[in-house]
């Protein structure tokens, strides 16, 4: 099989990879350059020094530091409630007696593909109304209801059919004897679901909470929509923002932009384990 | 339910309890922020509402004044075009992408997560960064037309290049993740197949389309209708990088539902929109299940 | 130790009746198989028992107690699973005190009961490994180990050598029949091997589609089935069967073979005889033979009577070629013959 011809294409492959690596390499370089330029030099240049006092100016210029605590909230308490969320639901829809369990499980499958977007404009207009909250009275009317609070950042991510239905398939493969076992043994169903399945699904548990995660953390639409006052905006919004109001100061955007983009992805890589394409492939089929 | 437990004591009705204790939270959050929020986008889509008056209903209005305009064309065709453009280029891209690292490359895994790593960042973050390198003065792209003798490229603030733009940069985004879902499939592809077909004389373009093309057949539809979806709802890219313009040649439908919603506080028509696109959604997907089920049992 | 009485079990799943009345005694400390082909209600008859399904009709008695709305828990049962069902992410140790330590009993005496019975099954030097460390047979051992730790008054066993290779499926099923001499417990023996059931049970009840075939000692079962299922069911390779009538030459198949028959009952229309109660002889049936199968031990022969399938075993080593016809015929005494509803006649 090691002929001299394969010899050939091999080169050509390793070509092409070096190309598109460039491709993703290049503008990373970017950025770090950018936001290594003293103000008043034009980015996209090396430098004539490396001014790291960007770091602390672009903090400075803005309430990066608050709205990195809104979206660090945000995140982590939604998906908290979503990883509680879909355990407790997959576990029920795959291992409990359940009437109309059918019913449920077609209702996922369809919300699957409901983009969260096509319910912004209502969910908003929900949340405003949610009586007794934000000065509304008992009907819902006259105050704000959940809009510019921290709940109602996290409505649309504290729960989704995704996590729901990949947490069933993982409890799902796991056999049925072992919850029986524990019966016989005397465990109670609560302790069933605690201590015998759900220690076994904990990689899906990872791949459900970094999903849910990213999807709070990266939104941007929800808290567009969400956000009046400054103090409630989450990073990606406080980040469009400042872009907006100051577009020229590319060196202080570009290291608020690497600053919040490496913790999220030394936990991505370091999660990626637990990534398993044909496992998110196979919950769609 | 037909299957009656025995005794009203009986333990399957035991379980049956734990099973409904344990689902009612996820049931009840999904009412509240997805199955009602749907409901009531569908009734809203009838009526006049501007967040602050009650809503008075208008029957079909909404969708009558929409389809009579133009900006809404625009943007439905903004829109296909997105998603079209993103998952036929996309597709193939990321075939190519997936067969280069099932090779063994000396450094591939390195390369493998470089090409994945945009996956972690945000569309804010991507745009931001984009907006930077297609930038006409000091992108590295403009700059190096201007090295050759030409003038600098308005990616972004040109009718023609701005959707293409947002398309490649989406492309760079994304092609990761789906890249390697298609990895995956391609490396579980039966060796002995490509092995077996390689001794009757299949050259690697055949093993390619008569072999691998269909063994990670539904990898790629999978990939196809995840993607395709996904750039129907396309926004954040917009709204960042070129507000939409020059000239709407950037709005997308939801671009046109926020703008009908929170900035003329047209909830109805807004709600009208998302009716719409919900329908897109169901017909595109329900068509698509249907012929992936019926090119697999004509398969059989 | 305790008995275990069913009476008139029933079990539907919505309209599919998959137990239908179902009776059956077992004696203190005796061991039962309940055996029968795939789908005959087995091992649904076994989780009822245990209480991990519901029953629709009837009573469930064990040591003297209705148990029938009883939790598994507090039935004083044990039972070991097919695939062994050990808790993954415990260890051995884990696995076996599982029970013990949700009853509350102390850690001395869980240790101390957990030991015991990792002694009986020599597994004194896996109590620290998990469950995936473990081979098929020590897996096996531990489920053992969790059913003994209890010392409950009835053990139930679903099919518990069914994952093991034939060399070790016979070694466990000496282990489990010893362990049952020595504890001296009842026990309920799911499974579908006849010869599981034979070797390992004092007493068997042979089910069908949700219906007791035949309950007895397993040598009854073999010489007096009382039915063509029984009879078919129980010895390996499985009794011949012809069909034909009653003719008053004797039995007469459609092919006029004629097979001598000591009854001469005229509603048999099936002949049964076992392939091992057959011996070489001039005068006996025609038997053409299609495939022979030497053991070493014995011989076997598969092949057709008329254009019925036949097959016989004989100690002998005989040099028959495909397609020659041998003559065999067996003593009247261990001839079977069944009515048209496929009962015995005896």
């Amino acid at each position: 099989m090691k002929s001299s011809k394969s010899r050939l294409p091999m080169a050509t492959w390793h070509g092409v990879a070096l190309v598109l690596a460039a491709l993703y390499v290049v503008p990373m370089i970017y950025i770090v350059l950018a936001s290594l330029t003293p103000t008043g030099e034009p980015v996209g240049q090396v430098p004539s020094r490396l001014e790291f006092g960007n770091y602390i100016d672009a903090f400075a210029s803005s309430n990066f530091g608050l709205f990195l605590a809104n979206s660090v909230l945000v995140s982590v308490i939604s998906t908290a409630a979503q990883i509680a969320l879909s355990c407790t639901a997959g576990y029920a829809l795959a291992k409990l007696p359940l009437p109309g369990k059918g019913l449920i499980m077609m209702l996922l499958v369809a919300l699957l593909v409901v983009p969260p977007e096509i319910v912004m404009v209502p969910l908003f207009v929900m949340s405003k109304q949610v009586p007794f909250i934000g000065g509304n009275d008992w009907l819902g009317n006259g105050g704000q209801g959940l809009i510019d609070s921290l709940p109602g950042l996290m409505a649309p991510h504290v729960v989704s059919a995704l996590g729901i239905f990949l947490m069933r398939q993982f409890y799902q493969d796991l056999p049925d004897e072992l919850g029986d076992a524990a019966r016989v043994d005397g465990a109670s169903e609560r302790r069933i679901f605690v201590m015998i399945y759900t220690p076994l699904v904990m990689p899906a548990v990872a791949v459900v909470g970094i999903f849910a995660f990213q999807s709070a953390w990266n939104d941007f639409l929800w808290p567009l929509i969400m956000t009046r006052s400054t103090d409630m905006q989450t990073l990606q919004l406080g980040l469009t923002v400042f872009f907006q109001e100051n577009s020229t100061q590319w060196n202080l955007l570009m290291a608020v932009v690497l600053t919040i983009s490496l913790p999220v992805l030394a936990l991505f890589l370091f999660i990626q384990k637990f990534f398993r394409a044909d496992v998110m492939s196979g919950a769609v089929k | 339910m037909v299957a009656k437990p025995s005794t009203p004591t009986g333990f399957e009705s035991h379980r049956r309890r734990a099973g409904i204790f344990l689902v009612s939270p996820a049931i009840a959050a999904m009412m509240l922020t997805s199955i009602v929020p749907l409901i009531l986008a569908i009734g809203l889509s009838f009526t006049d509402y501007d967040l602050f008056s009650t809503p008075s209903f208008n029957g079909l209005t909404n969708y009558q004044q929409l389809f009579s305009d133009s900006v809404f064309w625009q943007a439905l065709g903004n829109t296909i075009s997105f998603a079209f453009g993103q998952v036929v280029i996309g597709v193939v891209a990321a075939i190519g992408v997936a067969l280069l690292f099932n090779q063994n490359l000396t450094g591939g895994a390195a390369m493998r997560t470089i090409v994945y790593i945009p996956q972690a960042a945000s569309y804010v973050v991507v745009a931001l960064l984009w907006n930077m390198m297609l930038d006409p003065a000091m992108g590295p792209f403009s700059r190096i037309v201007q090295a050759f003798g030409g003038g600098p490229v308005y990616f972004l603030s040109s009718i023609e290049l701005a959707m293409p733009s947002i398309v490649v940069v989406s492309l760079w985004r994304n092609i990761g993740y789906f890249m390697i879902i298609i990895l995956a499939a391609l490396k579980s592809v039966p060796k002995e197949l490509l092995e077996a077909a390689a001794l009757d004389g299949a050259g690697a373009i055949r093993r390619f389309f008569y072999i691998t093309l269909p063994e990670i057949r539904s990898a790629v539809v999978f990939v196809a209708i995840t993607w395709f979806l996904g750039g129907l709802q396309m926004f954040t890219q917009s709204y960042v990088m070129t507000g939409g313009g020059p000239i709407n040649a950037t709005k997308t439908l939801v671009y046109i539902m926020y703008d009908e919603a929170f900035s003329a506080l047209n909830i109805g028509k807004a709600s009208a929109i998302a009716v719409l696109l919900f329908g897109a959604v169901v017909v595109l997907s329900v068509s698509l299940r249907a012929i992936s089920y019926l090119m697999r049992r004509k398969s059989q | 130790m305790a008995n275990v009485v069913l009476e008139k079990i029933g079990k539907h799943y919505g309209p599919v009746e998959v137990l239908k009345g179902i009776s059956i005694e077992v004696e203190e400390g005796e061991f039962v198989a309940l055996v029968g082909p795939s789908g005959c209600g087995k091992s649904t008859l076994l989780r009822t028992i245990a209480g991990l399904e519901d029953i629709s009709a009837g009573v469930i008695n064990i040591g003297g107690r209705v148990v029938n709305d009883l939790r598994p828990m507090d039935r004083d049962i044990a039972m070991v699973f097919q695939n062994y069902a050990l808790y993954p992410q415990m260890s051995v140790l884990q696995n076996m005190s599982f029970s013990l330590k949700l009853k509350g009993v102390p850690k001395a005496q869980v240790l101390e009961r957990v030991n015991r019975a990792a002694a009986i099954l020599g597994l004194e030097n896996l109590l620290q490994r998990y469950p995936r460390q473990l081979s098929g047979g020590q897996r096996q051992r531990v489920a053992m180990g969790r059913a003994i730790v209890r010392d409950p008054q009835v053990f139930l066993f679903d099919e518990p050598l069914s994952n093991l290779d034939a060399k070790l499926r016979v070694q466990m099923r000496a282990e489990i029949k010893e362990l049952h001499q020595r504890l001296g417990t009842t026990m309920i023996y799911v499974t579908h091997d006849q010869v599981e059931a034979m070797t390992m049970a004092s007493k068997i009840v042979v089910l069908r589609d949700g219906v007791v075939e035949q309950i007895g000692g397993p040598l009854e079962l073999y010489d007096n089935p009382r039915n063509k299922f029984v009879a078919g069911f129980i010895g390996s390779p499985s009794m011949n069967l012809l069909d034909g009538k009653m003719t008053p030459e004797g039995f007469t198949t459609p092919d006029g073979i004629v097979l001598p028959t000591g009854n001469k009952n005229p509603n048999a229309v099936t002949y049964g005889v076992r392939p091992e109660h057959l011996t070489i002889a001039p005068t006996g049936m025609p038997l053409k033979v299609s495939v022979v199968e030497p053991t070493g031990f014995e011989t076997q022969i598969i092949g057709t009577v008329g254009n019925q399938h036949f097959t016989g075993i004989f100690r002998d080593r005989i040099d028959a070629a495909p397609g020659s016809t041998i003559h065999v015929s067996s003593e009247l005494s261990v001839v079977h013959l069944f009515d048209e509803k496929g009962d015995s006649l005896a």
